[in-house]
């Protein structure tokens, strides 16, 4: 105790810990997604409360970025008098980037939190013992459908939140710039290619698993009652956004090269 | 006759047992709470455990069904060695064994009857009408008989009724082994009875073995043919339920006796072993 390298040590240590904690439910949850029993019913269940959770904070978040961005980059392109440019540049942003990382944060932060608050509280109150006590695994039951509702939901909330997005930033183009609206969607489908779209779309699967993976784990490692809980869904939220903007810069030097 | 059959259960526990835990040591952190656990249960006896309170009874219990698992020594079920058996025997052998929680620990986002249903629903056996044919018998063998409870969240329970909806999940295991923690506490007298006669019946219809963990002497001696007591981490005293009434045992006498002096409640001496 006291030592700084000491407290380093165990820092590292308790790092180390969660890393492996964390890649072994990773593990064990992608090889249950091909194997019997396939809860299907639980699935849809929980696409569904993602859905629900997300859709709202979801397009508020995706219409003002693409407003805001729009604005942005419309004032400072005309500096240069290139403000013909602003749909192309605002939408390649939006697609490429924006939408799909403000999405991802948004989610994780209402819905990482919400599976961490929920299996946290099945922790701390014994419902995860009764469940393995009744020989169901826990992993399958409750982890599996999570991950496949997040890695299927989020990709599809990006896709809307892109459209929102671009007809957010289109409004602001056409009543505070004075670009027209065939324009803007004229420059917007030159510049943006499929790929762009794609490069975004696909990193939201990753994203998708970050949160759900983040979400159970350190639900599944709460303990202290309710209040071990509100601190482990603090942590969720924290760990999944580092998460998710680390993974975010090297995803996307892959598919930069890839597609 | 009585007597008959309890010291027949002592030899069965000695060379036969169901369920066996050879020098069980489990610590969280610094707290050494099972410090060299033996104790064997025989095939179709009621074994009750007594213990004070943060002794470790319940965290014997789950090492029976491996939620936990010892820092050292065995824990057996049958032939399985329970904490280091493989996952898919594992799930076999828990699908036999139904333990009721302390805390009942219901699943809060089902409906009464989909937590009591949950073990049918699980083996995908039975159609949907015989399932809610023994989800309302099970419940109805807890006394719960309105079937409004039916449509409840846990939230909407009261403690003792949780505790018997937990009995009931329990029950739809159709169990061999059924492990019950402290299943009478926070009941009323009445009801508390009943589960008594739910023990004892488990037991005599179904052949299944029992270890109960309980505070409540009348319940012990009701249901129990062994009884054994947890004190600092070990079985300090094991015996029929005979013996055990008259027993001289100091520890035992005054946990019977439930006296608040005594060698049960002396300072802790430091222990090395
Ligand atoms: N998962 C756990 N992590 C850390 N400590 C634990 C855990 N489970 C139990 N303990 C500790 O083990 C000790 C025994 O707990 P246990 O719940 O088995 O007591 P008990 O004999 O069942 O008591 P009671 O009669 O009050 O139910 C306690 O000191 C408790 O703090
Ligand atoms: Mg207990």
């Amino acid at each position: 105790m006291g030592s700084p390298f000491a407290s380093f040590y165990e820092w590292i240590r308790v790092v180390c810990f969660h890393v492996g904690g964390v890649s072994q439910l990773t593990l064990s949850a992608f090889v249950r997604i091909l194997h019997r029993p396939f809860r299907f019913r639980l699935w849809f269940e929980q696409m569904e409360q993602v859905g629900v959770n997300s859709l709202v904070v979801a397009l508020l978040t995706a219409s003002f970025t693409g407003m805001v961005m729009v604005l942005q980059t419309g004032v400072q392109l005309a500096r240069f008098q290139s403000e013909n440019m602003t749909p192309g540049i605002a939408s390649l942003a939006l697609l490429r980037e924006i939408a799909p990382v403000l999405t991802s944060l948004a989610i994780a932060a209402r819905v990482g939190a919400a599976i961490t608050a929920e299996i946290g509280t099945m922790k701390v109150t014994e419902q995860l013992d009764a469940l393995e006590s009744m020989g169901t695994d826990p992993v399958q039951y409750l982890v599996v459908p999570r991950l496949v509702a997040a890695m299927v939901m989020l990709p599809l909330l990006t896709i809307l939140t892109d459209l929102v997005g671009i007809l957010g930033g289109c409004l602001v183009g056409v009543t505070k710039l004075g670009i027209t609206f065939h324009y803007y969607l004229d420059i917007t489908f030159q510049w943006v290619k499929i790929e762009d779209f794609m490069s975004g779309v696909l990193k939201t699967v990753v994203f998708g698993a970050i949160i759900a993976i983040i979400g159970c784990y350190t639900g599944f490692t709460s303990k202290g009652g309710a209040e071990g809980v509100g601190v482990a869904t603090t942590r969720s939220v924290v760990a999944s956004f580092i998460l998710i903007l680390v993974s975010d810069y090297f995803l996307t030097e892959i598919l930069l090269k890839v597609i | 006759m009585v007597g008959h059959a309890e010291s027949n259960f002592l030899n069965s526990a000695r060379e036969d047992p169901r369920i066996r835990l050879e020098d069980v040591h489990i610590a969280f952190g610094p707290n050494r709470v099972l410090r060299g656990v033996n104790l064997r249960i025989a095939k179709g006896e009621t074994l009750v455990v007594v213990g004070r309170s943060g002794e470790g009874k319940s965290v014997l219990l789950k090492h029976i069904i491996a939620l936990l698992r010892p820092d050292r020594g065995e824990v057996w079920i049958d032939d399985y060695r329970m904490d280091t058996l493989e996952m898919s025997l594992l799930t076999m052998v828990r699908k036999k064994v139904a333990m009721i929680f302390q805390g009942s620990a219901l699943f809060d986002s089902m409906t009464v009857e989909e937590n009591v249903a949950f073990p049918y629903r699980e083996e995908k056996r039975l159609p949907k009408k015989e399932i809610r044919e023994r989800v309302v018998e099970n419940l109805r063998r807890v006394h719960l008989t309105d079937p409004s409870v039916l449509e409840k969240k846990p939230a909407e329970l009261s403690g003792g009724m949780k505790k018997r909806v937990g009995v009931a999940r329990a029950l739809s295991m159709e169990p061999e082994i059924v492990l019950w923690d402290e299943p009478t506490t926070g009941l009323d007298p009445v009801t508390a009875d009943a589960i008594n006669d739910l023990i004892q019946e488990t037991q005599e219809h179904t052949g299944a073995t029992s270890v109960v963990v309980t505070h409540d002497m009348a319940s012990a001696f009701k249901v129990g043919d062994r009884m054994a007591l947890l004190h600092r981490g070990r079985i300090v005293y094991e015996g029929t339920i005979e013996e055990t009434q008259d027993t001289t045992h100091p520890l035992m006498r005054q946990f019977i006796d439930g006296t608040a002096t005594g060698p049960l409640t002396e300072e802790e001496e430091e222990d090395l072993g």
